[in-house]
């Protein structure tokens, strides 16, 4: 794919076209938001191709950022014009709250989590790793120093690194 | 430094998740390549990461594999192009340029990799000065400062290699402008009873009115005896000098005295500082013109 065969970028395509759907379907929560996400993430994917060094990291992680990070931005501007036609800077915040509040965790992932780990870690997972949450709009978001949030984030890899048996 | 502490500080999870400054990032990887804790450390969090992807997996609808495919018709890859045809260049320069431009090269890179830990380090610091207490800051501060020391001396180590490099460089340049010469002539001179092995070749440019020799196969001499070089001029030995030869040296080609009309070389093993007339029985290598 780096040297431009768009044979190998359909296969990795059928690999990972799935799981990153997935990814946003959970951060837009529409289908259509989602698939033109996943289109435009695609197509970054292999403009920054060449530019992927695989010493620095792993293939799917840059891509699950990439398209991660095209979600982000759409999901922020669409809270940004929506704030705007009502004319109240001051709710892209709250709406942003409102927004996420509502989405509804209900993939086999997480429910298998809940024997694992305690609520409070669970509440961290899914803000990192289903909303797209850095750390600080996490702490934000919940009203929890930035520390708590870094110590429960920890506790919970460590979890899930012993649930998905990596060594 | 502790690494323990480093991975505890959560920025390889930022890292993993986007979420850290350009700095930070350059930081990362330049301690993951340093310290395999920290890469393995990073491998693990992105394993983790991508493990919660895959939980999220949907199916994509069926129509978009097309959609993508055409729409990165019309894309071109990121300087794709100008990748391939940069190394291209560099590799024909590999074969059309001085040897010493490549060992610049890597003596660059060199430079540049400690540059950007530097920075990586400095900015760590920095970061964490409002983190840590004292203790352990001045205790991080002493690890990093060791290891940009040890840096900066495998630095400079390369440097003086490189000068070496250079000057045998120079040297072996020198040298084949001296041997390519069209006009030269080339006398050998064979090793005699005194010792079989021993060689030694005269190089003699009429035109240039300049000589040379080739000692590389002559053995090193006790202090009290040097190598003396005679010509044979008429039948009669005429003293062309004590050879000073720098047996450490790559290079052995030594400048000696032109002479005209010599019918012969020979090589002596005088007391040290020569002798008038040469000690025929101490003649170790002999070569007609």
């Amino acid at each position: 794919m780096q040297l431009g065969d768009k044979q190998a970028f359909a296969q990795i395509y059928d690999l990972y076209s799935d799981a990153l759907y997935g990814v946003c379907m959970s951060i837009l929560q529409t289908e259509d938001e989602a698939k033109d996400a996943l289109q435009e993430g695609f197509v970054k994917i292999w403009k920054n191709a060449p530019k992927f060094d695989a010493s620095k990291g792993r293939l799917f992680t840059w891509m699950i950022n990439i398209v991660r990070n095209t979600c982000i931005d759409k999901y922020r501007k669409k809270r940004k014009q929506q704030s705007h036609e009502i004319q109240k800077e001051s709710t892209i915040v709250s709406n942003m709250n409102a927004g996420s509040d509502s989405i509804k965790i209900n993939h086999i992932g997480i429910k298998d989590l809940t024997g694992r780990l305690e609520d409070e870690q669970i509440e961290i997972v899914e803000y990192l790793y289903y909303k797209g949450y850095t750390q600080q709009e996490t702490a934000d978001e919940l009203n929890l120093p930035l520390g708590t949030v870094k110590t429960r984030a920890r506790i919970a890899i460590r979890e899930l690194r012993k649930y998905f048996d990596i060594t | 430094m502790n690494i323990e502490e480093y991975i505890a500080s959560g920025i390889i999870e930022r890292y993993v998740h986007g979420d850290v400054s350009p700095q930070e990032k350059q930081e990362v990887e330049c301690m993951s390549h340093i310290y395999p804790e920290i890469k393995d450390e990073l491998d693990m969090i992105s394993m983790v990461f991508e493990k919660m992807a895959e939980a999220q997996r949907q199916p994509a609808p069926s129509s978009l594999k097309a959609d993508i495919l055409s729409a990165i018709d019309s894309v071109d890859q990121e300087s794709t192009l100008s990748i391939v045809k940069e190394s291209d260049d560099k590799r024909n320069q590999l074969v059309t340029k001085e040897n010493n431009t490549n060992r610049n090269n890597w003596l660059r890179i060199a430079a540049v990799a400690l540059l950007l830990i530097s920075a990586g380090l400095t900015a760590l610091l920095l970061s964490q000065s409002g983190e840590d207490n004292a203790d352990e800051l001045a205790e991080t501060k002493k690890e990093y400062r060791e290891r940009m020391d040890a840096l900066s001396k495998e630095l400079q180590d390369l440097k003086s290699q490189n000068d070496t490099y250079l000057a045998e460089l120079e040297l072996n340049k020198a040298e084949l402008d001296i041997l390519s010469d069209p006009q030269l002539n080339v006398t050998r001179m064979k090793g005699t009873d005194l010792d079989p092995s021993a060689l030694a070749s005269m190089y003699i440019n009429p035109e240039k009115k300049s000589a040379y020799i080739d000692t590389r196969s002559l053995n090193k001499l006790d202090p009290e005896k040097s190598y003396q070089l005679w010509a044979i001029v008429d039948g009669k030995p005429v003293d062309m000098g004590i050879l000073d030869i720098a047996f450490e040296q790559a290079s052995a080609l030594l400048n000696v005295d032109f002479i005209e009309n010599a019918q012969a070389f020979a090589i002596t093993i005088e007391p040290s500082g020569g002798s008038e007339n040469p000690t025929l029985e101490q003649m170790i290598v002999l070569g007609e013109v």
